[in-house]
C-alpha cells in the first residue's frame, strides 16, 4: 500500500498547479506548458477538469430522461405465432417472462433495462446536485458510487442485444415472427447518451471543495 | 514536504489520482502490486507482471477466436426438421430491414467493429514494442485503441446470447453453432487481455524507445536509470 510511507504530495494536482492528461496520464506542470496546452508525451490538449463537465453532464443526463419515455411507451419487439402476436414493451416482455415461470431471466431484463439505466440517472443527477451544492459529505462514497457506475453502465444494452439475436435467428419466420418495434431504437439511445453522460461526468469536482478548504 | 528533497534524486514517478486528483511521488511498483489512492481508493498503478507480453498473448488468441466467431454461425433454431442459423454479422444486417438500421449499426460497431479495431490496434503498437521499437505514428493509433476499448461489448453480446438461448427454448431446439464456442473463447481472452493491458507500462516503454532513437543508442547508461520510464519532474512545495 501506498500510505505505509509518505509517498503522496499532500495536495491535490490543480491546487500544485500541474494537470494530468486525461489520455497517457503523465503528470504535467502547467507552467512548463508550450502555448498549445498539449500534453508533452501524447499531445492530447491538457485540461485540469473535464471541461464544461456538470453543464454537458445536465445536458446528457436530460437528454436520456427523456428518451426513456418512448423507449417505455412503444413496443421493442413483437411476437408472433401463427399470425397472432401483440407487441411487447420493456416492462411487459418482463412480465411476460415472469407468468411463463421464467423469473431468472425476467430478473436479468429488468436489472439490465430497467434498474440499470434508471439507477444510473438517479445517481448522475445525486453527484451533480451535490457537486453543484458543493457538499462535502461521503466524498470517498460518491466517489465509489461514481465507479460502480462507470462498472455497469454498459450492461443496459443487453436487451437491444437481444432483440437483434431473436430478430435475427426467427428471420425465416416458420416457427413465429419476431419483429423489432421502433422502442428498441429509443432504448439504445438511451443506454449510449447514459454512457456519454456517465464519461462527461468528471469525480475530481467532488474533492475540490475538500481541497479548496486544505489550501 | 519534508521528504520530498530526499527523494529528489531516487527514481520516483509523478501520478495524480484520476478520480480526486491527489497527487503521488510513486515508487518504482513491485510485479503484480496495485497502488491505490489513500482517500478515494482508487486504483492508481500497477507494477508491471510482464503486462506487455500477456496482453500480447491473449490479444493475438482474441483475434484468432474474433475470425472463427463471425466466419461461423453462433446458434441455430431447429423446428419442424429444419435448421436454420445466424451469424454475428446478420444479426446486425437483419435490423435494417425493419427501418432499424441505426441500431443494427451500433451493434455491428459494438461487437464487431470496435473489437476488432482495438485488437488490430493493440498488435500494431505491442508487437514492434516487443521487438524493440517504436511503431510508426504510436501516439494516435495507442490513443484511438484505448479510447475504442470501452466501446467494445463482447461480454454483453453474450449475456444477451444466453438469454436468448432460455427464451426460445420453449419455442423450439436451439442449436450451437461453432461460432458460439468461438465467442465465449473470444471473451475469456478478450477479458484476460484487457485485464493484463497496462497503458502506463506501455506509453512508458514506447517513451524509452523514443530515447533509445533520439540518443542513437549511444547513452546506454541513461536508458538503463530510466528503466521504470520515471518522470523526474521537480515538485513545488505544498502550500
Amino acid at each position: 500500500m501506498i500510505s505505509k510511507q509518505r509517498n503522496y504530495v499532500g495536495v491535490s494536482a490543480r491546487k500544485s498547479g500541474m494537470a494530468a492528461c486525461h489520455v497517457c496520464h503523465l503528470v504535467v506542470s502547467l507552467e512548463t506548458l508550450k502555448d498549445d496546452n498539449s500534453c508533452t508525451r501524447c499531445h492530447t490538449p491538457i485540461h485540469s477538469r473535464k471541461v464544461e463537465s456538470i453543464s454537458r453532464t445536465w445536458a446528457l443526463v436530460c437528454t436520456a430522461v427523456i428518451l426513456y419515455i418512448p423507449a417505455n411507451i412503444y413496443p421493442i419487439m413483437t411476437v408472433s405465432k401463427l399470425g397472432q402476436g401483440e407487441p411487447n414493451t420493456i416492462i411487459s416482455g418482463v412480465m411476460h417472462l415472469i407468468h411463463s415461470g421464467m423469473w431468472p431471466l425476467a430478473l436479468i431484463v429488468f436489472v439490465a433495462s430497467i434498474i440499470v439505466p434508471v439507477g444510473k440517472l438517479l445517481v448522475l443527477m445525486y453527484l451533480l446536485y451535490s457537486v453543484q451544492n458543493r457538499s462535502k459529505n461521503h466524498p470517498k462514497d460518491r466517489t465509489s458510487l461514481y465507479r460502480i457506475l462507470e462498472l455497469f453502465g454498459h450492461w443496459s444494452m443487453v436487451d437491444v442485444f437481444l432483440v437483434s439475436i431473436l430478430v435475427a435467428l426467427v428471420d425465416l419466420g416458420f416457427i413465429a415472427t419476431i419483429e423489432p418495434g421502433i422502442g428498441v431504437l429509443y432504448f439504445g439511445a438511451v443506454v449510449i447518451v447514459t454512457l456519454f453522460a456517465s464519461r462527461a461526468f468528471d469525480p475530481r469536482l467532488i474533492w475540490d471543495v475538500i481541497d479548496d478548504d486544505i489550501g | 514536504m519534508p521528504d520530498s528533497n530526499e527523494n529528489a534524486q531516487d527514481s520516483f514517478e509523478l501520478l495524480a489520482c484520476h478520480e480526486c486528483d491527489y497527487l503521488y511521488k510513486l515508487p518504482p511498483l513491485e510485479e503484480r502490486t496495485l497502488a491505490r489512492c489513500h482517500r478515494c481508493g482508487s486504483v492508481l498503478a500497477e507494477g508491471d507482471g510482464d503486462s506487455i507480453d500477456n496482453t500480447l498473448a491473449f490479444t493475438m488468441a482474441a483475434l484468432i477466436c474474433f475470425v472463427i466467431a463471425n466466419a461461423y454461425p453462433i446458434l441455430g433454431l431447429r423446428a419442424a426438421g429444419q435448421e436454420q442459423f445466424y451469424t454475428l454479422f446478420y444479426g446486425a444486417v437483419v435490423l435494417s430491414k425493419f427501418d432499424l438500421g441505426a441500431v443494427g449499426f451500433v451493434v455491428f460497431l459494438t461487437t464487431i467493429l470496435f473489437p476488432l479495431l482495438s485488437m488490430i490496434g493493440l498488435l500494431y503498437v505491442l508487437i514492434p514494442i516487443k521487438t524493440g521499437r517504436r511503431p510508426r505514428y504510436f501516439i494516435p493509433i495507442f490513443k484511438f485503441t484505448l479510447a475504442l476499448l470501452p466501446w467494445g461489448m463482447i461480454g454483453v453480446y453474450m449475456l444477451g446470447v444466453l438469454v436468448s438461448i432460455v427464451k426460445l427454448g420453449d419455442l423450439a431446439t436451439v442449436v450451437p453453432g461453432w461460432g458460439l464456442y468461438a465467442l465465449v473463447s473470444l471473451l475469456l481472452v478478450s477479458v484476460a487481455a484487457v485485464t493484463t493491458l497496462n497503458p502506463r507500462i506501455i506509453w512508458q516503454t514506447a517513451d524509452r524507445l523514443q530515447q533509445v532513437k533520439s540518443d542513437g543508442g549511444v547513452d546506454s547508461k541513461q536508458i538503463d536509470n530510466s528503466s521504470q520510464g520515471s518522470h523526474n519532474v521537480s515538485l513545488p512545495d505544498s502550500p
